[in-house]
């Protein structure tokens, strides 16, 4: 069998883990309902065959609410990040390019939002936006965006200055056609890469903060409810309650992070090289 | 058309050495003109204004008269650079680099030898002087009046500086495009030019 190199192994990387994460997106969204059947027949069981997760004490199936709360979760992060990354994108750009004033209040406001610490400011945005599912994603998007929205002003201010476009101006080219035509295959990869790469940040805060009671509702099968609902039956050593969701949102993270470092690793062909 | 540089003055930062100090030439679309100075002594600074990239602190830059940040679009005053690998975006193949130029003839891509394979590489794949041949090929747009030659072959083995010089001479001539050409090779300049100047006398 032939030998797979460096760069097959990262697009398999890549492609295995986006796979994997659209399975427990679609999966969970499918199993919504069976995550709600409660039965009391077989309450409290430990994992076995049946109930890979085993089953709460209200009877029902661990495994499935557990694939349910992810698919929420992933479904808020991605909300959450693709609208984090626009505001990055948007006002990273505008930092750059409009000029003295427009920059410093941007970089205020970056500074501002990156002072406070994170939790903070996502509790605070979403109570004040009513918790639920709209507190939520307001509150991870406005808070996520600040890194990501620093590196695009950066690379913009430094292709700003590059030679090959001042030349292209000196050429004829449009300031559009410049942006295009120059601008884009820089900032495109670096894009892409952040806003996979904040997914794991929205979905670890997503499930923080409801598992403290400010995001969403207890009713909602989130990773975050099963989290704080469990703290009371470990104690009675219904260890499975706990440890199974955990585990995989921990996992997802992980592998929303393998995705993006694969990303970045393809984009970007100096990296492949090594 | 008549380039003319009117009493220039430059210095990078207040605090800094003042670069050039009143310094004028005039160069028209049938002359190769030299320029030469050592090192520091602000030749590139001169062409980067020459061709609008730098705004002098004093004097001014006229093209027939007109002042030349006047003229919109394509600038009939293109430079060529010492470091071509600044000059091309490392992430556009090197069809795209050419396609950035004004109309250009095949004529040129094959005189100045850029083999037809190197169009489909990217920047990293091609020498110092492979590049900058692209870099002349698109400065010799069809609107190109005035070409500002800054060093060009300062990267080229002796066979290849002969080669691009005989054409950029042959093909200046031949459509009346003015040359101004830096290099701290005298003997060169003497060669390739109609007149040389001396930045460091006229200081």
């Amino acid at each position: 069998m032939r030998r797979i190199n460096g760069r097959e192994r990262t697009v398999l990387w890549f492609g295995g883990a986006l796979l994997f994460l659209a399975l427990i997106t679609i999966g969970g969204r499918f199993l919504a309902e069976k995550a709600m059947v409660t039965d009391f027949s077989r309450k409290n069981l430990a994992p076995c065959p049946a109930y890979l997760f085993g089953t709460d004490w209200m009877g029902r199936d661990m495994f499935v609410r557990t694939l349910t709360g992810l698919s929420m979760s992933i479904r808020i992060g991605f909300l959450a990040a693709g609208v984090s990354a626009l505001l990055a994108l948007i006002l990273g750009t505008a930092s750059a390019v409009m000029g003295r004033a427009v920059d410093s209040v941007i970089t205020w406001i970056i500074d501002l939002v990156m002072g406070i610490p994170h939790i903070l400011l996502l509790i605070l945005i979403s109570y004040a936006c009513g918790k639920g599912f709209k507190g939520v994603v307001i509150g991870v998007s406005l808070t996520h965006w600040t890194s990501l929205a620093r590196l695009i002003r950066g690379e913009v201010l430094q292709l700003k200055e590059a030679a090959y476009i001042k030349a292209a101006g000196k050429l004829g080219m449009s300031r559009f056609k410049t942006a295009w035509k120059h601008m884009v295959p820089h900032l495109l990869p670096q894009f892409l890469v952040g806003l996979i790469l904040l997914f794991p940040h929205a979905i670890l805060h997503e499930a923080s903060i409801t598992f403290l009671g400010f995001g969403l509702s207890p009713e909602q099968p989130a990773i975050g409810v099963i989290l704080s609902e469990s703290m009371q039956y470990l104690a009675m050593g219904k260890w499975w309650l706990a440890l199974f969701p955990g585990l995989l949102l921990a996992g997802t993270a992980a592998l929303f992070d393998v995705a993006g470092e694969s990303l970045r690793k393809l984009l970007d062909p100096g990296s492949a090289h090594r | 058309m008549e380039l003319e540089a009117k009493h220039i003055s430059f210095q990078y930062g207040s605090d800094s050495r003042q670069i050039l100090n009143d310094f004028s030439l005039k160069l028209t679309q049938k002359e190769r003109v030299g320029l030469i100075a050592p090192s520091g002594f602000g030749k590139t600074t001169f062409c980067k204004i020459l061709a609008g990239y730098e705004k002098p602190d004093q004097g001014e830059i006229l093209l027939d008269g007109r002042p030349l940040a006047e003229y919109k679009g394509y600038c009939p005053v293109q430079m060529i650079w010492q470091h071509p690998e600044h000059l091309v975006n490392p992430r556009l193949r090197m069809r795209e680099v050419l396609a950035e130029g004004d109309h250009l003839e095949g004529r040129i891509v094959e005189g100045l030898g850029i083999e037809p394979d190197w169009l489909n590489r990217y920047p990293a794949e091609l020498s110092g002087g492979e590049l900058q041949r692209f870099c002349i090929a698109r400065a010799l747009g069809e609107r190109t009046r005035f070409i500002l030659a800054d060093e060009i072959s300062t990267m080229l083995d002796l066979i290849t500086q002969s080669q691009i010089w005989s054409f950029l001479v042959q093909e200046t001539r031949q459509r009346g495009i003015g040359l101004l050409a830096v290099s701290h090779n005298l003997p060169l300049l003497q060669q390739v030019c109609t007149r040389v100047e001396d930045l460091e006398q006229r200081d």
